[in-house]
C-alpha cells in the first residue's frame, strides 16, 4: 500500500492489498454512531472539566456542545462514506484517489477509528507502541493492526496537509 | 547591538470576573503525535516549535497547559480540541 499525489488537488493510497482494502471500507461502519460501545462515545465526548462544583458547566456542554461535536464528526463520516465509493479494484489490488481538500475529514475518521478501537479493548501506550508484529490470530493482534493501518494513513496524510 | 527574542507565556489579561482559567491537554495512548503537533499550530497558531514543544510536555508528562485566559475562550479552545478528539479539559489557575 503507497501513498500517492496527482498534481495539487488529489491525493490517494494504491497498491492496496485486498485484506487492506476490506478494513479501509469499513472505516464508517466502525465509527457509527450507533455500533460505539460506551467506552469509545465517553471518549468521543470527553467531559470538559473535572470536579463537583463544575456539574453545572458539564450539564450545559452536553446539551448545547455535545450536539455540535456529533454534528462535525457525522459530517466527516459522510464524506468518507462517499470517498469510499471511489475505492476500486485495478489489477487484483485497490486504489481510492480522493480530493486533497478532505484530508481532514478523512484524519478525523481515521481517528475516530482508531480511538474506537484502542477504547473497546482497552489499549494502552505499552501496547500501541509495541514494535512486535502483531498476531493476527486474536482479535487484540487484529485490532493492534487496524490500528497501525490507521496509524499509517493519517501520517501520509498529516505530512502532505502541513 | 544584539538582540534577543523572549517567548512570553500566553497568558491573556482576566476582564471578567475570576481566576483566568487553563486550557489542559492530557496524554492518550492513540494519538499520534505529529497528528497532535498539527492541531496545537492550527487551533491555537503556535509556531511548530511550540506545538512540538508542548506535544512531547503532553507526551512524557501527561498533560500541557496549552493557554490560559478568560473561559469562555477557553472553552472555545476545548471544544475545537475536543472536534479533533483530544483529551482536553478548562481548570482554573490555581486548581
Amino acid at each position: 500500500m503507497e501513498f500517492f499525489t496527482t498534481g495539487k488537488s488529489r491525493i490517494g493510497f494504491r497498491n492496496i492489498h485486498p485484506l487492506l482494502a476490506e478494513l479501509v471500507r469499513s472505516l464508517p461502519v466502525l465509527v457509527d454512531p450507533e455500533g460505539l460501545s460506551e467506552a469509545a462515545e465517553q471518549r468521543f465526548y470527553p467531559e470538559p472539566v473535572q470536579g463537583p462544583e463544575h456539574e453545572q458547566l458539564r450539564s450545559d456542554w452536553k446539551a448545547f456542545v455535545e450536539p455540535g461535536l456529533q454534528e462535525h464528526f457525522r459530517s466527516f463520516r459522510d464524506i468518507v462514506s462517499a470517498d469510499l465509493k471511489n475505492l476500486i479494484e485495478k489489477d487484483e489490488v485497490f486504489e481510492i484517489s480522493i480530493p486533497l481538500k478532505h484530508a481532514d475529514a478523512w484524519l478525523n475518521v481515521l481517528n475516530q477509528a482508531r480511538i474506537a478501537l484502542a477504547s473497546d479493548l482497552g489499549f494502552d501506550d505499552e501496547l500501541l507502541s509495541s514494535t512486535e508484529p502483531p498476531d493476527l490470530v486474536s482479535d487484540r493482534g487484529l485490532t493492534a493492526f487496524r490500528i497501525n493501518l490507521y496509524a499509517f494513513m493519517q501520517q501520509c496524510l498529516i505530512e502532505q496537509v502541513e | 547591538m544584539a538582540t534577543k527574542t523572549t517567548e512570553l507565556p500566553d497568558v491573556e489579561t482576566e476582564t471578567s470576573l475570576g481566576q483566568p482559567w487553563n486550557v489542559v491537554v492530557h496524554n492518550d495512548p492513540v494519538n499520534l503525535m505529529s497528528y497532535v503537533a498539527m492541531v496545537f499550530k492550527r487551533v491555537f497558531g503556535y509556531p511548530p516549535e511550540r506545538a512540538q514543544r508542548h506535544m512531547l510536555e503532553v507526551h512524557e508528562l501527561g498533560r500541557s497547559i496549552l493557554w490560559t485566559g478568560e473561559r469562555e475562550k477557553a472553552e472555545l479552545y476545548v471544544q475545537q480540541l475536543h472536534s479533533y478528539l483530544l483529551l482536553a479539559t478548562l481548570e482554573r489557575t490555581g486548581q
